[in-house]
This record gives structure tokens, sequence and C-alpha cells, in this order.
């Protein structure tokens, strides 16, 4: 499904070069979901980057359903987001322009979706909160904004969601509602998902955990980071 | 309509402050190069309607001498030569001293010839009532149109007094032409009455001013041009209104280029407000282009909001068009009366290029201007937009590269203003790039203020002073942007303030040095800047027999119409005295004088500059024997025409021309004391009917000032209206800037700022923001005032000047740029001071 092969990434700060992903592979099956553990700056969003192909590594190949993203142009890079990625971030980033259902109507116009009303009455009917299918997202809590965040990265059925530190500005009780809609959503409906994430509360949905430090990537226990 | 554009609408509609302004500020820039338009438009399609009503169906005129066609040879013409399409004619103009000095042009035409030529006069009957016998048998009778007698409050049989060339006359009236949709243009402003009347009204004793003729082909024209004594010319009747035309071509060329003056103010507004949108919503377009939306709709998404902007701002800057155009016709018709031609205009014309022009400018150039910040929209990085600080780091990073750039901007700039050329557009086109290359260096001017300033801020005002002094770097992004649009609009006022000073002081200076004379004495002139009324020669005369008298000059202005072109002749009789009034730019002066009293020429120095002479060469003139040559003994400075002046000695223009009368005479007298007894004793003198109108040194002085000012309104117009576009412009984004700052100053509110801190905070930014932008203004202004001085000017007009830097109007500047700063600042100041820090906390 998506398969990174001796991917490299360095940034130059003045004269100093600052080596973020250094000529490793990894590959991720379909249906599985990843969970990327670091430290700050240790180069997991670039990662997201790369795979979702806003960025291209330094040297490597991205597979992504058979095609390697790094030989796209930008616009075709842009178009395999679109249609085979789902982004959930951790300020929501919901259009403040657009309401709660405009919000998920978006995903489907870009791709051209047909039955629009019914995929958006399902995904509310599985995220809820479609008696505020009017309503702006700065009327929403925090945790409101992010079920509509994970349900616009999936009302247009895409094969891959990359979630970066999905409840990372939510409280306790709705980083685990958040988690348990992750877990109704992502991983029972077989999608593949990459998460980058501090909380162990998450740890239970995933197939494997990494740990990125100094650009390579080691496959940790899971048992080991939730104890 | 898709999610993505009412997305975008909303944002719009989420903005009104800064949506409307810049609507308005495209507004302000259409509406303003439309009513410029307008005006121009009107008021020459004015002219040539006047012309085309007098021409009718003619396509030649016979053009005599400088004293017109003898009417012996116009009869030789009709009845020795059997050339029955021709129509003797005398053109004057009127003025009705009781209904406002209004201006009607008085058409003397032979009713018999008529027919073929005026179709308002060959219709009889109903139209015309029963009025040619009494056109025939009473002098001075005139008929006009129905509209005119109502307007004018008069019956038949009325009369009107009127003052023409000077004199009074009655006018009686015999009877009106019904108006219909074919001649109303033509009759406007018309009053026809018999050739014989003309003739006695004008004084142009058996003569006619010109003969109108129908030529059916070639034959025709070689026979009658075969006909044509020496010093005549057959000429088509197109080349009156184009010679008009090409007299008024520098004129309306400046009065467009400062109209777009304003409109680059408004584009700068426009670039300065999408530049901003985009700076913005970088968060939300990052979030667009990771969930899949391309750069090319991104950039597109842009462009349909600057779209509708322009759309919006065109249809109101019509709207205002509308309005304006009416206040500034009266403006530019009142400077065409001052300086080149009598014209009435009372009607707005807008042609469909006008139109076209309109929305170019307002919408097209509109999406040129959001062009870059539509690319810098699709170019923003999907995650690193989220990022605030580093948009700021990555505009402080690119500044030396746009120092660069600014650098090489106005070096571009000036190597295209020192291309040799006389094209005026292209020296317009040179102060873009001067323009641009002063905005990029914006950054680097606002980082060494902020060096200077905030330890100064710190001192005065405590850490709110410098929080003020610091954010305009924090924010560079955007405060950039703001300070270099008003940077813009205040060097404007000073580049054309300091212009028109300095052109204002060389003018002076010429008028002291050349009106060397005391008393000055002409006939009331229609146009004030040139005598086209006529004294009669007795009257120096009287004038050298006054006791007082010590000296005199006089002077005869003919315009000779020769190869389509319109020249102004200029014969003196001058004192010796006067000569020192004379400053050359070329030739040495006692030579000058010496070939100029041996019947050699003076040109003036646009003249020389139009037509590519210098001393020693040749010119060729149209005399009343026919052309000859004259050869150029000097080049002065001169101010009194943009379409420049041939001077020759007066007796010398005698052998060549047989024009009568003075178009004005100046008087020295011997005693200082009694200039105000000779002005008496002239006032006096006898002079069968003809008004004098005397005046003495100084208030000759003052009064061309005063026609100088006039000339120079509509400029002072347009400069303030630039101002207000720029005002717009800096209200927009400033408060854009503050009403973004809404969490930053919630904060501090949060932590204990008072209300008034914070409006005081914001004010001083402002105000540092206006200082910031007075002191790039204040060269970039003088530049600008440079190349409209020694370049714009002199090649639009071959004018010398000298230029003055004045402190008066840099201090003014710097003022204006302050004051529009803190005025923009005081709605946002305001509003972030009320807002309660909850709400400014929360709604990030």
């Amino acid at each position: 499904m998506v398969e990174l092969k001796k991917v490299s990434k360095q940034f130059s700060e003045g004269n100093t070069k600052h080596i973020v992903l250094n000529n490793f592979d990894l590959k991720i099956e379909k249906g599985e979901i990843i969970i990327l553990l670091g430290k700050s700056g240790s180069g997991k969003s670039t990662l997201l980057n790369i795979i979702s192909g806003i960025d291209i590594p330094d040297e490597g190949s991205v597979t992504i359903g058979g095609t390697d993203i790094t030989k796209l142009s930008e616009k075709d890079r842009t178009l395999v987001r679109r249609n085979s990625i789902g982004f959930i971030f951790q300020f929501f980033n919901l259009i403040p322009t657009l309401t709660v259902k405009e919000n998920l109507q978006l995903p489907l116009e870009l791709t051209n979706s047909g039955n629009q009303e019914e995929r958006i009455n399902n995904i509310f009917s599985e995220v809820g909160l479609s008696d505020r299918a009017n309503t702006y997202p700065d009327k929403l809590s925090g945790g409101e904004q992010q079920r509509i965040a994970i349900a616009r990265a999936l009302i247009h059925n895409p094969d891959i969601i990359l979630a970066d530190e999905p409840t990372g500005n939510l409280d306790y009780d709705t980083g685990l509602q958040i988690v348990d809609l992750l877990d109704r959503v992502v991983k029972q409906k077989g999608k593949t998902m990459i998460m980058v994430t501090h909380s162990k509360d998450v740890m239970g949905l995933a197939d494997k955990v990494y740990s990125l430090r100094e650009g390579r990537l080691t496959e940790t226990k899971k048992d080991s980071v939730i104890e | 309509m898709n999610s993505l554009t009412k997305s975008s609408l909303r944002y719009l509609f989420k903005h009104p402050w800064q949506f409307g302004l810049s609507v308005l500020g495209i507004a302000m820039g259409v509406a303003i190069v439309v009513s410029i338009d307008i005006a121009n438009f009107s008021s020459s399609r004015a002219f040539n309607l006047s012309l085309d009503a007098v021409a009718g169906k003619a396509t030649h005129q016979i053009i005599g001498n400088s004293d017109g066609i003898p009417d012996s040879f116009y009869r030789s013409l009709r009845i020795d030569n059997g050339i029955k399409n021709i129509a003797p004619v005398i053109e004057s103009y009127v003025s009705i001293p009781d209904s406002g000095r209004r201006v009607f042009k008085l058409l003397g035409v032979d009713l018999f010839a008529e027919r073929p030529f005026r179709d308002y006069l060959s219709e009889t009957g109903s139209s015309i009532d029963g009025v040619f016998k009494d056109l025939f048998t009473k002098p001075n009778s005139i008929i006009l149109s129905e509209d005119n007698l109502k307007k004018l409050n008069r019956t038949i049989g009325d009369s009107i007094l009127v003052q023409i060339n000077g004199k009074e006359k009655f006018l009686v009236i015999s009877g009106f032409i019904k108006e219909d949709e074919n001649n109303r243009s033509a009759l406007e402003n018309l009053f026809i009455t018999d050739i014989a009347s003309a003739q006695q009204l004008t004084e142009k004793k058996d003569h006619i001013d010109y003969i109108d003729v129908i030529i059916k082909n070639e034959s025709e024209e070689k026979m009658l041009v075969d006909l044509l004594p020496d010093g005549f010319v057959l000429q088509q009747s197109g080349l009156r209104s184009q010679t008009a035309e090409q007299m008024l071509d520098a004129f309306n060329i400046n009065l467009t280029s400062l109209s777009l003056l304003a409109l680059i103010v408004g584009l700068f507004l426009i670039y300065n407000t999408m530049t901003f949108s985009v700076i913005q919503r970088r968060v939300l377009i990052g979030t667009l282009r990771s969930i899949g939306v391309t750069s090319g709709e991104i950039s597109g998404l842009i462009l349909k909001e600057a779209l509708i902007i322009g759309i919006l701002g065109t249809i109101a800057g019509f709207a205002a068009a509308y309005f304006i155009s009416k206040f500034l016709l009266t403006i530019v018709s009142q400077t065409i009366n001052d300086l080149y031609y009598v014209v009435s205009v009372r009607e707005i014309y807008i042609s469909p290029a006008i139109i076209i022009k309109g929305i170019a400018l307002g919408v097209i150039a509109t999406l040129l201007s959001a062009l870059k910040p539509a690319k810098e929209a699709s170019g923003v990085h999907p995650r690193s937009a989220m990022i605030r600080s580093e948009q700021e780091s990555s505009l402080l990073k690119k500044i030396p590269r746009m120092t660069f750039a600014g650098m090489l901007f106005i070096i571009a700039g000036a190597v295209t203003l020192i291309i040799p050329s006389k094209n005026v557009w292209l020296s317009y086109f040179g102060i873009l790039p001067v323009i641009i290359g002063f905005a990029l260096l914006t950054p680097v001017v606002i980082i060494l203020v902020e060096k200077i300033f905030s330890p100064l801020y710190k001192k005065l005002f405590g850490i709110t002073g410098k929080m003020s002094s610091r954010s305009i770097l924090q924010n560079i992004s955007r405060t950039y942007i703001s300070i270099a649009a008003l940077a813009l609009a205040v060097a404007a006022t000073v580049g054309v303030g300091t212009m028109v000073s300095s052109f204002r002081s060389t003018v002076i200076d010429w008028l002291e040095t050349r009106l060397n004379a005391d008393v000055f004495i002409s006939a009331p002139s229609l146009i004030s800047r040139r005598n086209d009324a006529v004294l009669n020669e007795d009257i120096l005369d009287k004038i050298k027999a006054i006791d007082e008298v010590r000296d005199f000059n006089f002077y005869r202005e003919v315009e000779l119409l020769q190869e389509g072109k319109r020249y102004h002749l200029l014969a003196s009789g001058l004192s010796k005295r006067s000569y020192s009034g004379f400053k050359f730019k070329e030739g040495d002066p006692d030579e000058a004088w010496k070939r100029f009293e041996d019947g050699e020429i003076f040109l003036s120095e646009p003249f020389a500059y139009r037509y590519d002479l210098n001393v020693g060469s040749m010119l060729t003139l149209k005399t009343d024997n026919g052309m000859r040559d004259f050869k150029v003994a000097g080049i002065y400075y001169d101010y009194a025409s943009d379409q420049g002046l041939i001077t020759i000695q007066y007796e010398h223009f005698k052998k060549f021309w047989n024009a009568k009368g003075f178009s004005g005479i100046s008087v020295f007298v011997k005693d200082e004391n009694s200039i105000g007894t000779v002005k008496d004793k002239i006032q006096s003198l006898e002079t069968g009917g003809q008004q004098l109108i005397v005046r003495t040194y100084k208030f000759l002085r003052d009064s061309s000032v005063e026609i100088f000012d006039r000339t120079f309104l509509i400029a002072k117009v347009l400069q303030i209206l630039s101002v207000i576009v720029a005002f717009i412009g800096i209200l927009s984004s400033l408060m854009s800037l503050q009403l973004e700052r809404k969490r930053e100053l919630g904060i501090l509110r949060a932590n204990g700022l008072l209300p008034s801190q914070l409006f005081l905070m914001v004010n001083l930014q402002t105000l540092l923001m206006g200082f910031t932008a007075g002191l790039i203004a204040l060269p970039l202004g003088n530049i600008l005032a440079a190349i409209l001085i020694y370049i714009i000017n002199k090649r639009s007009f071959g004018w010398t000047m000298q230029f003055d830097i004045l402190p008066g109007i840099l201090a003014e500047a710097m003022i204006l740029a302050l004051v529009a700063a803190v005025l923009a600042g005081i709605y946002p100041g305001y509003k972030m001071s009320r807002t309660s820090p909850v709400n400014a906390l929360r709604e990030e």
C-alpha cells in the first residue's frame, strides 16, 4: 500500500546541514495502523509530508498504491493526496468560512464524488453532530471540531489517513473520545493510517509503533510504550 | 456554487471593511481616470461639434491671408468662374455680459449660397419661422435655436447686448430654428447672421474669413487651386479640428497620466489587499493544499476574488465618474479657454473607447495586480504555512535580495528615462520601475527606523512603546506593504507639488523679467493667454501723444495654418529697452538682436523643441505672398504658450503679411508716479466703441499667475484624489493588520494592559509607520518631481524649468503621512481597546 525505499531528507540551516531522514525503508500494508513516535524536531511531520506528497525526499522512492509519487509533478502529487489521502491535524484546521456540512462537502466536490447528501448523512451518523451541520467551526468545541475534521478526512473514502497528533490539542476525556472514534471509523473499516502522536491512549489502535531518532526509524514494541 | 468559491466569497464578506475599502480604492482609481477621459473627450467633442456645425457638408475650405479673403475674390469665383458649390463664411465669438458671459459662436453666411452646405439653414417652411427677409434687411439680425431662445429668456424681436472683439454691440433676434435630433448639437452654441451683418459686427470690411467648398473630384480641386492667388490655400475641412486636437495632445496626455497615477495607487491598493488576504489566509490555504486542492485552484480562487473586487470597483467607479467628470469638465474647459481656444461645453459625452479603457483598467489591471499575490498563494507550502513565525522569518531572509532588486529596478527606470526620445509615454513608463524599486527598499528602511526608534520609543513610552515599534518589524510581511502604499501616495503629492511650485516660480521669474513695461493695453479676449481681439492702429498714435509716455512696445499676433500645422506668429514692435526681457537659450544676444532687426526670426523654446529647430535653421512660413523661408536668429525662454511662438520684427512682418491692428500695446512712463495718470488717460481715449483693457505691470503679473494657478488646479484636484485613494489603502491595510492582531492584543489585555494603553500602542505603531512612509516619500517625491520637470515636461512642452526643493512641501508631505497613518489607526485602535480579551483569545 505505502512503501518508502531508501528515503533521505536533509535541511540546511546556514552552513549546517541537518539530516532529518536517513536512508530508511518502510512498508505499510493495506489496513495497517502505524504510529510514529519521536522527539520534537525528529522528523515525524517531515515523514508525513513526504508520504502525502507535500514534500519530496532528497533520495529514495515513495510508492502509494503502486505509483512512485516522487516521480510525479507537484500537481499530480496533489491529485494523489486529494483522492487517496485524508489528513487529520492537531489544530483541526477546519475552513472557518464554511459551515460544518460544507466542510464535509468540500472533499466530495474536489473528488467529484456522487451521492454527496447521502455520504454526508452517513458520516454524521458515525461522528455525530448532525444537529450542528449549519454551524460555523468557531462555534464548536475543540473535540467537536476534531470529530468533524476526522469526518472530513474520511468522507471521500481515501485509502490512507495521515494524522498529526490528533489528540494533542484536546483534554484527556475528549482525547479518549477521539481515539474511540478513530477506532470505529478507521481501524474497523480497514483503512491504512499513519499517525504521529505522543498519547499512550492511542497505542491500542496501532499495529506497529515506530520511533524516529536521528533520521532512522526503529520499530518499538507497543507494550513497552504503553508501560 | 462550489464550496471553495463559497468559502472565498464568505471570506470577502466576513471582512467587509477590507473588501469595501478595496472596492472603493479601485472605484476611485477608475472614477478619476474615466472622469478625466470624459472631461477631455467632452471638451474636444464640443469643439468638434461646433466646427462640424459650421463646416456642414463642406469638403474643403479656401483659406486666405492674415486679414482674410476679399469679397471680390469670392464674387469672381462665383460669377466670373461659375463655381456654384461655394459659400462665404465669417466666424467669430460673442459673449453675453448679462448671461454669465456665456459664449456663442457667431456664424455669418450667405443664405443664397447655403443650400448645399448646412442642412439646418437650407430647410425652409415651418423650420425657419419666416425670418429670412429680416436677416437680409435688418442689420445685426440673428437667428438661433428655439432652445437657446428660451434659455436666454428672449422672444423674437428682442435685442441682445453682446461683446464682440472688445466692443459692445446689439443683436436683434429675427427668428429661431426648431431643433431636432439631427441639428441639436450643431445649434447648441450658435448665432447665425447674414454675411453682411457679420462683416459689420466683426469690422471685417469687404472681407470674409474663408470660403466653404464642396469638391466632387480631383479635376475640380485642381481647377480651383489654379485660381487661387499667392498666399491662399485650399485645405480639407477636417484639418481644422485635427490641428485643434494636436494643440491639446500634450495637455491631454499629462492629464491622463496624472489620472493614471491615482490608478497606480489604486492598483497598489489591490496588490496590497490581495497580498494581505493571502497572508491572512496562509493557514487556511495550507489546509486546503493539504487536503488536495491544487496550487492552480488556489491561485484561481484569489484571481476570482480580485475579479469580483475589480468588477464591483469598476461599476462603482463609472457611477462616480459621472459626477466627478461634471466637476472636472468645468476645470478642463476653463483651462482650454484660458490657453488654447474658445469652447463651451455643456454636455457630457462618453465614447465606447472610454468605457473599454475604464473596464480594462478596473478589471484587467486589478487582475494583473492580483497575479503576484495569487502566485504567492499557490506557492504556499501546505504545512509550513501553519507556522506564522516562518512567514516573517522568510521575508526577513528575503530583504537583502529585495533591496538589491529594488536598486536594480531604480537603475532600470533611470535607464528608461534617459533614453533620448520625445515620447512622453516612455517617460511615464520609466517612472514605474522607480516606484517599484522604492517599494522594494521599504523593508530595509523599516529595519533602520526600528533600530533607531525602538530605544527612543521605549524611553518615551515604556514597554508599550517598545512593543509598538517592535511589532512593525515582527509583522513586516504586512506592514511593509502598507508603508510602501502610503509612501507612494505621499511621494506623488511631493512630486506634483514640487513640480507645480518649481514651474510657478520659473514662470514668475520669467514674467518679472519679460513684463518690463509699466502699462499694458489690449482688447477684451475670450482666450486668456492669447489676445485674439485686435486694437485699431490709430490707438497707438493716441497713446504716443500722451505726455507722460516715454516709450512703448506693440505686437500683432496672427495664426498661420499651414500644412496641417497651426503656428502662432508674433510681430513685435519692441522698444530697445525691452530687449533685456528676452533670455536666450541659444544664440549670442547681441548678434541675435542684430539679425532680428535684419528680418530673421526668434523662436520660443517650446516651438524650437517641437519642430527640432536651432539657431541658423530655416523655417518656411505661409505669408500673404506665398511660402517664404526665414532664418532663426535666436531661441528664447518663453512660458506664454506650450504650442510655441515665432517672433518677427513688426516692420519685417508688414512686408509679408497684411494683417492690420495690434493685439497689444505696452507703455513705459516717464515717471513711475504717473502710472495711474497714464492708465486713466488711456482709458478715457476716444476709441470708437473699442473697449480697452488697461493693466498695470503688477495687475498683469498677478492675473497671469492667477491663470497659471487655474491651469494647475486640475493637477491639485487629481493630487488630492490620489491621496484619498492612498488613504483608503492605508486605512484598509492598517485595519486588517490591527484586527488580525486581535489575539496578540487580547493576550496583552489579559495580562493587565488598559484599553487606553492598547489604544496608545496601536496609534504609536501607526504613527511610526506613517513616519517611515514619509521618510521614503521625501526622496521618492523629489525624484518624481525631477522626472516631471526635467523629462516629462521637457518632452511634453519643451520647457526648461528650475527645480526648487521646497522645505514647505516636504514638511507638508511628512505631516500628511503622519496624519493619514494616525487617522487610519484611530478606528482599529478604538475597536481593539473595546474588544473583550475573552473574545479576542477565543476567536483564534
